[in-house]
């Protein structure tokens, strides 16, 4: 029993599930990152893929252009981080709370647009709507293995890969990353040096907004082919939760984001399963946030307590 | 003093805006039936939580309005009490106020495991005040209130008929199901259909995502099942049965089957390579019950109803599957025969079919049945 079980983990279809999976979880792990290194906190991204996921799927259903449909989620993603950067940098609200209210009502918002769009509270099913596919590359496809694993991706999985490259170069590479991190490890040395914190900040939680708002069409445009009510299920979280553990290295944040995926991975495996009790099926990635999360705090403790690091 | 202030503001910009959710449904629910005023006419009250999710609430809510369209002296009115679904006790506890307190309503109809809690309260409170629990999974320990008909529907009998199919149209000789939760109101869709499947010999993958609502976790679900060589593949799992549906799709030779409603009726238009991919559905025909009792208060007699706790089986039309053009178009001839031979033989009684709900030792006898046959 348990050895059908790690042998379903060893195959080459379970490293297929888990990329695939883990779109999304590592979309909205840049999303959080992208604000954090620049010293503000979204919590919204849950909400922001949930508009995102509704507006690409609503915007390809009026316009009849998947592409189109695209600009229109990514615009609703960047509106929603400008609302946002508006509450708390103009009028001074704690953007932890501007999160939490967000995400207070990003369900019944997007089930309010969707009835109006639909007469339906379900689902978008009744929508005629241009989706987007996966792409085969014609050279990489015939090599076994490799080819499976870079070839026939879903498109917005490789847009993924594609911005997890630009976004490095751009953090750590360019002035423009350099500011960004500097805005985030000290706002009034920033400041001083003649960084305008607030812009740089405000052009961070909107590509915050464009990432997540990615996020959610995958899952509507590109993996499901419709808007399904609550289907961002978490997803957002884990993105945070990644960033939590990260604590500001790029790739610690790649890392816990594939973690997460591939624990998702281990639940479906699970939920099959007549040995592990399936209550804590869905409990699974979530004990690995709290796990990673632990170690990665007691590691800090650590050299904290050591003198190797300053307390911030 | 400024944080405070701040912190204040932030807090009744959540509740204003916690507030609109509730206030869409604070315009629907407040009725406006064209025959309002007159007294003669038999007048139902509707509470559901919401509506409009295309599943299980929806087929009760359009039996409702269609019977409130109907010219036959019957006015139903239906309120979305609840629409996040929150089972907030004061909710529900002033709705039945609002319908009950004046005695307006011959007929109260509420339920689902869920909410049907309330709807017990307020059969003890308002002892004059007719109910009906359309779905009921838990009866209260004292029994069937006695101004209350609760129904259910005969789950095991409807899984029994879609293993039957399952086995008669898999080629691979392995099925599989996707239930949203694992419990044993949830089971009793089940236990029917791994009984018959474990009969016949036919390998079955049964899945417990743990949500209703993670649609592209249910994608993966049915893949990993369809990897496993599972060719005929059922889902009860709610909204993260899209997912389900849509990966049967990307495979020609995978069929679905739908639950509650007739699923291919629902894509058939705007998604066919969902609608394809769905064979049947396995129909709870909530809005039949719902129509004949209607029907019975309309006659006066439906009190002879009240006190009592009935499964509307096959017999009663109460639950079955969809035999729309596509399933007979698509469902061989022998394997229609096969599933009506089923159906007539588990209406007599011929078969016994096994029940989650009626086991005394659930947490023993459920396992056993569920991994007889069983693929890991």
């Amino acid at each position: 029993m348990l050895g059908n079980i790690f042998s379903s983990l060893f195959k080459l279809t379970f490293l297929l599930t888990v990329l695939r999976m883990a779109t999304p979880i590592l979309f909205a792990s840049i999303a959080a990152f992208v604000t954090a290194s620049a010293g503000v906190a979204n919590i919204a991204v849950e909400s922001i893929m949930t508009f995102g996921a509704l507006a690409g799927i609503l915007g390809s259903y009026a316009t009849g252009n998947v592409w189109a449909g695209v600009a229109i989620g990514l615009l609703v993603g960047a509106g929603t981080a400008l609302l946002i950067a508006f509450f708390s940098m103009r009028l001074g609200a704690d953007p932890i709370l501007i999160g939490i209210a967000l995400n207070t009502f990003a369900d019944s918002l997007s089930i309010f647009f969707l009835y109006l769009a639909t007469g339906e509270k379900g689902t978008s099913a009744s929508l005629l709507t241009p989706t987007l596919g996966s792409v085969d590359i014609p050279g990489i496809k015939s090599i076994p293995v490799l080819g499976e694993i870079l070839s026939g991706q879903y498109i917005l999985t490789y847009v993924c890969w594609i911005l997890l490259i630009v976004l490095f170069i751009m953090i750590y590479k360019t002035p423009l990353g350099m500011r960004m991190r500097a805005c985030g490890l000290n706002a009034d040395a920033a400041r001083t040096a003649g960084i305008n914190v607030g812009r740089i900040r405000v052009f961070s939680l909107v590509l915050s907004g464009l990432f997540a708002a990615l996020g959610g069409m995958y899952l509507s445009l590109n993996s499901i082919h419709l808007f399904s009510k609550g289907m961002v299920s978490g997803l957002g979280w884990m993105g945070i939760a990644a960033n939590g553990i990260a604590n500001g290295s790029y790739g610690m944040l790649l890392l816990s984001a594939l973690l997460f995926a591939v624990f998702r991975g281990i639940s479906i495996v699970f939920s099959q399963s007549a040995v592990f009790p399936v209550d804590l099926v869905r409990a699974v990635p979530y004990f690995a946030v709290f796990f990673f999360l632990t170690i990665s705090s007691i590691i800090s403790y650590l050299r904290i307590k050591s003198g190797k690091v300053e307390e911030q | 003093m400024k944080k405070a202030l701040k912190f204040l503001m932030a807090a009744g910009m959540t509740l204003s805006l916690a507030a609109c959710s509730n206030g869409g449904s604070a315009a629907t629910a407040t009725p406006a039936p064209a025959d309002e005023g007159s007294d003669d006419g038999v007048k139902i009250a509707v509470l559901l939580p919401f509506t409009g999710d295309q599943s299980y609430f929806d087929t009760l809510a359009q039996a409702a309005r269609e019977v409130d369209a109907e010219d036959n002296g019957i006015s139903v009115q239906i309120f979305e009490v609840d629409p996040s679904g929150s089972a907030d006790e004061s909710l529900w506890m002033n709705a039945f106020a609002d319908v009950c307190e004046d005695g307006e309503y011959d007929l109260v109809v509420s339920g689902n495991n869920t909410y049907e809690g309330f709807l017990y309260q307020a059969c003890e409170k308002y002892p004059d005040q007719m109910f009906y629990n359309f779905d009921y999974s838990a009866l209260p320990e004292e029994g069937t209130p006695a101004n209350c008909y609760c129904v259910n529907w005969a789950l095991d009998d409807l899984g029994y008929v879609v293993g039957t199919l399952s086995a008669e149209m898999t080629k691979t000789g392995t099925v599989g199901v996707v239930v949203g939760m694992d419990n044993q109101a949830m089971n009793q869709f089940i236990s029917g259909y791994v009984q018959v499947l474990a009969d016949k010999g036919v390998k079955y993958v049964v899945s417990y995502p743990g949500s209703f609502t993670d649609t592209d976790l249910g994608k993966e679900v049915t893949s990993a099942m369809i990897d496993k060589g599972a060719d005929v593949i059922w889902q009860v799992a709610g909204g993260l049965g899209n997912g389900v549906i849509e990966a049967c799709s990307q495979h020609d030779d995978v069929w679905c089957i739908g639950v509650d409603q007739d699923q291919y009726l629902q894509f058939k238009d705007t998604k066919p390579e969902w609608a394809n991919t769905i064979l049947t559905s396995a129909l709870k025909n909530t809005n039949v019950a719902f129509k004949a009792v209607a029907e019975m208060v309309k006659e006066g007699t439906y009190a002879d109803k009240l006190g009592k706790a009935e499964a509307w089986g096959i017999a009663l039309n109460g639950v079955g599957l969809a035999e729309n053009d596509y399933y007979l178009a698509n469902c061989p001839e022998d394997v229609r025969a096969a599933v009506a031979d089923t159906l007539a033989k588990v209406t007599a009684g011929e078969v016994e079919v096994k029940d989650t709900l009626e086991m005394t030792d659930y947490d023993t006898e459920w396992p056993e049945l569920l991994n007889a046959n069983r693929v890991e």
